[in-house]
């Protein structure tokens, strides 16, 4: 058995290969930097294959032990699926030149494969906060003010998923004690009405994108450069999967939350000018379907989920690689202003086809052999309503990202542009994504033999399912096109909708201005009535009352002796200006002060 | 203008032709057709694979011929007419914005 020793053996640990090739990549520059996006990932991939399942990794911390690395078929599953993501994806960023974006997404990477290994709480909370800083580099590296302003936005929202996550794990501390440290199913404690755990499902909302915590990824990913959601969209919402599978199996609440996120972005996925964005909604559809899948929680349910979690990322990447291809060449990637591309792009739109095909689960497509899986699991289990929805979400993804993304940006009206073809680094790695889902939708026994049930005997290919399915598909084309033809569908328009993000990014605005405008001005006016007005009053009326004091005993004080001047007028003038300025002699002093005094006296006898 | 003047001195692709388009389509009505004629020789003839077991109200209607043609059919339609009212409503714009809306 290979096991893990502690801290000083820390070579073994599965993301070893890809934090090596980070710190490699952030110190060399050039070609010699890129080749660690490549070289790591095949490292790192030789390395999950070599690890035996059981194997633990613990170290003792703080009187902690802590559980760095415990190996099963999930996490090999996954850790697979993201040596293959970065592989692929690196490949893709081969040109980039930005030593930052280079070693950052590297790092990225390896947060991922952290996270499908974490043994407990406290490695998977550290490896979840790499996951959040390590990615934003891939929207920043953009850099524009959009990009920047997008990247602090996208920040906010992945660094309170790690604060819920933190809170979540010390609440349950507090009520359990160190068992709560371990990575088991909370579903129970969740139902039973657990604050921590329902922290902790917050948390792994935000990364999964569950409804009305998703426009992070809407918002990011469209602002990010060309590379950058191909390396987005393969870890950050998987280890969120990963994570539901881990916690939250067979938790009813998910079954819900997955049919709304199934159904809600394909109507905004219609009417987006934004291709990236476009992907970006059909991305939080098919997150809908895995976590629908880790809702109804049977073996074969769950094994679904993680299948489609695994050709997701490889058909999802895929189409953000030939949009990317696009915006590269191009650097357009609003629908209103593409078409026509396929002549000089034929290699990026026949990729994208394959991508399509196979988010759209066409039969021999990797789609098709890991949603029919969920699907049959929701008919099975008797959930009428959501089997409905999983239907029209299939219907719908096939509409907008099966034809939308390559009719409107390869086919459609001619824009006249005609970039050249995605460059040779691009097009490798279009070509290995898209014999990956081929080979897949064709031979789904070695995906399924790697899931942790084994995908119990399902066969997606019998007659039913292949005839269905099509069907389905091929009707909603028809929709399209018959749609298309008579004028009915909604033509693509320089835009942007209203989504949640309204509330932050307006209301939010909104209310700090207000803020702004009543608690500034009341400062303002406060200021000027109080120090300006009030005190300088205050100033003047204590001066001018000694003045005044001073004037009206002038005469006498000058008849005592008292003041040396020729003559009352002086004296009077001279006493004026002695109080206005607050000097008087020794004596005058002393004499008024014995003044004082004495009244004192005389009112506190009286 | 002129630069898309000049570009259009390319050769002709094949679907440059409206005629060809019209093929294609064509051609498409055909294997929609065909996959419907397989759907009902294959739910008469044969026994397909219920998804739900009886006891299930859709049970009935998911086992007929032409279900998912007609529910994928039906679902675009309805999808891009809800999406277009997202759009805008009797004249309102409800969801759509202008480009540099977050700007302003």
């Amino acid at each position: 058995m290979n096991t893990l020793a502690a801290t000083m053996d820390i070579g073994f640990h599965p993301a070893f290969a890809l934090i090596l090739g980070g710190l490699v990549a952030a110190v060399l520059r050039g070609r010699y930097a890129s080749m660690a996006l490549v070289i790591a990932p095949i490292l790192g991939f030789w390395q999950i294959y070599a690890l035996d399942i059981g194997s633990l990794s613990s170290m003792t911390l703080f009187g902690y032990d802590i559980i760095g690395v415990e190996v099963d078929k999930q996490a090999k599953v996954f850790g697979y699926l993201f040596h293959l993501a970065a592989l692929v994806a690196g490949i893709y960023s081969f040109h980039v030149r930005d030593p930052w974006q280079i070693s950052m997404a590297l790092f990225y990477a390896a947060s991922a494969v952290g996270v499908a290994f974490a043994g407990d709480m406290i490695s998977l909370f550290l490896w979840w906060e790499g996951l959040a800083i390590t990615s934003v580099f891939q929207i920043w590296g953009r850099k524009t003010k959009e990009a920047e302003e997008s990247g602090f936005r996208y920040l906010f929202f992945h660094v309170s998923s790690g604060l819920l996550l933190l809170a979540g794990i010390l609440f349950r501390y507090h009520g359990e004690g160190p068992s709560a440290f371990l990575l088991e199913p909370l579903t129970e404690a969740l139902e039973a009405g657990d604050l921590g755990s329902w922290l902790i499902l917050l948390a792994i909302g935000i990364k999964a994108a569950f409804p009305g915590l998703h426009t992070w990824l809407k918002d990011g990913y469209s602002e990010a450069t060309p590379t950058g959601p191909v390396w987005l969209c393969a870890f950050t919402t998987k280890c969120a999967v990963c994570m539901l599978v881990r916690l939250f199996p067979g938790a009813d609440i998910l079954i819900t939350i997955g049919g709304v996120m199934a159904m809600f972005p394909i109507f905004y996925a219609v009417i987006e000018n934004d291709l990236r964005r476009v992907l970006c909604y059909s991305k939080i559809n098919q997150i809908g379907f895995m976590v629908v899948g880790i809702g109804i929680g049977t073996d074969l349910a769950i094994d679904g989920a993680i299948a489609h979690a695994f050709t997701h990322v490889l058909y999802k990447g895929l189409l953000f690689m030939s949009m990317g291809a696009v915006l590269f060449r191009t650097g357009e990637i609003r629908g209103s202003h593409l078409g026509g591309l396929y002549k000089t792009m034929p290699w990026t739109t026949g990729f994208c086809i394959v991508g399509a095909a196979s988010i759209s689960a066409f039969p021999l497509f990797s789609g098709f052999i890991s949603k029919s899986i969920i699907i049959t699991e929701t008919a099975r289990n008797g959930h009428m309503m959501i089997w409905l929805c999983l239907l029209f979400a299939s219907a719908g993804v096939f509409h907008h990202a099966g034809i939308k993304i390559p009719f409107f940006a390869f086919f459609a009206h001619d824009s006249g542009k005609r970039p050249k073809e995605a460059p040779l680094n691009m097009l490798i790695a279009m070509g290995i994504s898209s014999f990956m889902c081929i080979f897949l939708g064709c031979n789904p026994q070695w995906l399924y033999e790697m899931l942790p049930y084994g995908a119990a005997g399902y066969h997606p290919y019998d007659a039913t399912h292949v005839i269905t399915q099509v069907e389905i598909l091929l009707f909603s084309a028809l929709a399209f096109t018959l749609l298309n033809l008579w004028g009915k569908y909604p033509p693509e328009l320089p835009s942007v909708n209203l989504d949640i993000d309204w509330v932050y990014r307006k209301v939010g605005r909104s209310f700090l201005r207000y803020m702004d405008l009543f608690w500034n001005n009341l400062n303002k006016k406060t200021h000027s009535l109080i120090v300006v007005d009030f005190i300088s009053k205050v100033g003047s009326f204590t001066k001018g009352g000694q003045v005044h004091v001073m004037a009206f005993f002038s005469e006498q004080l000058h008849n005592l002796g008292l003041v040396s001047s020729t003559n009352v007028k002086t004296a009077k003038n001279k006493m004026e200006k002695r109080a206005s300025l607050g000097l008087h002699p020794i004596g005058l002093t002393a004499v008024i002060a014995l003044l004082f005094v004495g009244a004192f006296l005389f009112i506190a006898a009286s | 203008m002129s630069k898309q003047k000049e570009k259009i001195n390319e050769p002709d692709r094949w679907l440059d032709d409206p005629l060809n388009v019209r093929k294609v389509i064509r051609g498409f009505y055909w294997l929609c057709a065909i996959v419907i004629l397989i759907d009902v020789i294959f739910s008469l003839g044969w026994h397909k694979h219920a998804a739900f077991t009886e006891d299930i109200s859709v049970h009935s209607l998911e086992t007929l011929p032409a279900f998912y043609g007609v529910y994928g059919f039906l679902a675009c339609v309805g999808l891009v007419y809800v999406s277009k009212l997202m759009r805008e409503f009797a004249g309102k714009k409800i969801l759509m914005r202008d480009e540099d809306y977050w700007d302003k």
